[in-house]
């Protein structure tokens, strides 16, 4: 269990004044649940993900996971329980051979040799590229950068794998497989997913949607009920999936379509499920 | 040449070819005989999948690879022809890197948008006005931001730096590497905003590379579909769109009302996937909805 409790973050700057990154925040979130996190620019995302990950420490309030208190003295513990793969895998892709820096991780934990072998095959099968271990990370293309520097967090077994928003600088098939990839691994070994990002319809995909604006909490729920906050989320400057909008639109102009409608899967199975009205008898 | 460089077309590719790292046993083929023309004023969008050439193609046309004749021409001149002025051809060509931080290089804002002006020699007092109004084009005011620090801009706000920089140029034709690439929501709608702005005051032709088919969609005229190397589709945007199965069998994202429309085709056959928007959406489906109803 992450819990995140009263947490408030200040950027000190040189000469201007102290900027509040978050403020208050109150989070807690069960082992092996998928989670998304959204907020526009300057929410505090980020800052939370470093927070997680013992890069940062909070100014106020404290963070415990599993029990550990993330403290400066105890971030190597943190580390190992919490893995995180960033926006962009050139920053955190450090060797050369794909397989090489899959198994960088589980080298600097001092682990026997097996079971760094072990460890780096399943994390590149589950990532489905072991067909390119061999290859040097600088010839593969992003996708395949974005797989290793997962691959490479997943070979440190965390109880929960962050993505910070691994999904932006790729074309949305990519995107989406990368998503089917986390969903599998928290199905197959109870991995706790959380998942920041820009994207709506990746947000509607997770169990449960966290709404950051400037620092605050400001939604907090399944995403059923989250996007129904349409007016509340486009003021904070996000969306809902195209699906729900439209779906919405489609309401107010008299067309019955019924049950929660978040994906494109969803909107498709209502206008079946329309009665066949009036119109074609008349 | 007979044509008359005021005929010919802005810049053109004809059977491109390219290869990184030619003639080692890495060497990859980036291009495989790539040809198009771009034209004063239009906005010409090259996607793809990810290793099609996309990136390979504008950089060709911003001259940023050691270019073979006959290849690469502007206002129909082969830019790799011996004696072909590229100094000349450098200033006529602004390139807008997907990183900004690659292209600004001073620490103030209105010093980095002067830096080309001075560099070429323009006088003191044009390049003051230059840089005014390059910054009040890409939306930033000069008096708030001349002096401000670049370290300490958002990320959109340094791109619109480095597009202030390229306009203070005044290049005729302006290459865009992923211009949409990393920003949120707010900074793409205030990003899509100015090149309609741009393009309604300045007539700019300009050529972009995008993975995001939704993002060229809205910015450009007309793209160009790019498959390993080679030309799949090159056509206005909505005849682009309308082969919808085509761009996905090609492993292209689709935008998002293009992928809804697909999806609910699956039950209303006859719906179009040439859309732009979801209010475009909105009124196909309302038209097919509203009809077995009322």
């Amino acid at each position: 269990m992450i819990e995140v409790d009263g947490v408030s973050f200040a950027y000190r700057g040189g000469e201007s004044d102290a900027v509040h990154a978050l403020r208050d925040l109150d989070i807690q979130i069960e082992p092996g649940r998928l989670v998304a996190v959204i907020g526009h620019n300057g929410s505090g995302k980020s800052t939370l993900v470093k927070l997680l990950t013992a890069v940062l420490y909070p100014t106020e309030g404290g963070i415990r996971v599993d029990g550990v208190p993330v403290r400066h003295e105890t971030r190597w513990e943190i580390r190992s329980r919490v893995s995180v793969v960033f926006q962009d895998p050139d920053d955190q892709l450090v060797m050369n051979r794909v397989a090489d820096d899959v198994a960088f991780g589980p080298e600097n934990l001092g682990l026997p040799r097996e079971e760094i072998a072990e460890r780096v095959e399943s994390a590149l099968e589950a990532m489905g590229i072991a067909d390119i271990s061999e290859k040097i990370v600088d010839d593969l293309s992003l996708g395949q950068k974005q797989r290793t520097a997962i691959a490479g967090a997943l070979a440190m077994r965390p109880r929960y794998l962050i993505l910070d928003e691994p999904t932006s600088l790729l074309p949305a098939v990519a995107a989406t497989r990368l998503i089917e990839a986390a969903r599998e691994l928290n199905r197959r070994e109870g991995m706790g997913v959380i998942h920041v990002t820009h994207s709506m319809a990746e947000a509607a995909l997770f169990d449960r949607v966290i709404v950051l604006d400037t620092g605050r909490l400001v939604m907090d729920g399944p995403p059923s009920e989250v996007f129904r906050r349409a007016e509340e989320l486009r003021e904070i400057g996000l969306d809902v999936p195209l699906a729900a909008s439209l779906a919405s639109r489609l309401r107010s102009h008299g067309i019955p379509l019924e049950g929660d409608i978040l994906t494109d899967a969803d909107l498709r199975k209502s206008v079946f499920a329309l009665p066949r009205s009036a119109g074609d008898s008349g | 040449m007979t044509d008359l460089p005021e005929q010919a077309p802005l810049a053109e590719l004809r059977e491109f070819l390219y290869s990184y790292l030619e003639g080692t046993p890495r060497a990859v083929e980036a291009a495989r005989g790539v040809s198009f023309e771009v034209r004063r004023g239009e906005r010409v969008g090259i996607v793809g999948p990810t290793q099609s050439g996309k990136s390979t193609v504008v950089y060709a046309l911003a001259h940023l690879l050691r270019l073979k004749e006959g290849q690469v021409f502007h206002e129909g001149e082969d830019v790799a022809a011996a004696g072909y002025d590229r100094a000349a051809l450098r200033r006529s060509v602004g390139v807008v890197f997907q990183r900004p931080d690659f292209q600004i290089l001073e620490d103030v804002v209105g010093k980095d948008v002067a830096f080309g002006p001075t560099a070429a020699g323009v006088p003191a007092k044009e390049t003051r006005e230059r840089v005014e109004e390059s910054l009040e084009a890409v939306g930033l005011s000069y008096p708030e931001f001349r002096l401000r620090y670049v370290h300490a801009l958002s990320g959109g706000q340094k791109r619109r730096v480095a597009l202030a920089g390229v306009l203070a140029m005044r290049a005729p034709l302006i290459v865009l590497d992923e211009p949409m690439a990393g920003l949120d929501p707010r900074g793409r709608d205030e990003l899509f905003g100015l090149f309609e702005r741009l393009r309604e005051q300045r007539n700019l032709t300009m050529v972009m590379c995008s993975s995001s088919l939704a993002d060229a969609s809205l910015l450009c005229d007309r793209l160009i579909v790019l498959e390993e190397g080679r030309v799949a589709m090159d056509a206005p945007v909505r005849e682009v769109l309308a082969g919808a199965d085509r761009l996905d069998a090609l492993g292209i994202a689709l935008p998002e009302p293009v992928a809804l429309a697909r999806e609910l085709r699956k039950i209303l056959p006859d719906l179009p996937t040439d859309l732009l928007t979801e209010e475009e959406l909105e009124e196909a489906l309302l038209e097919r909805l509203g009809e077995s109803r009322a």
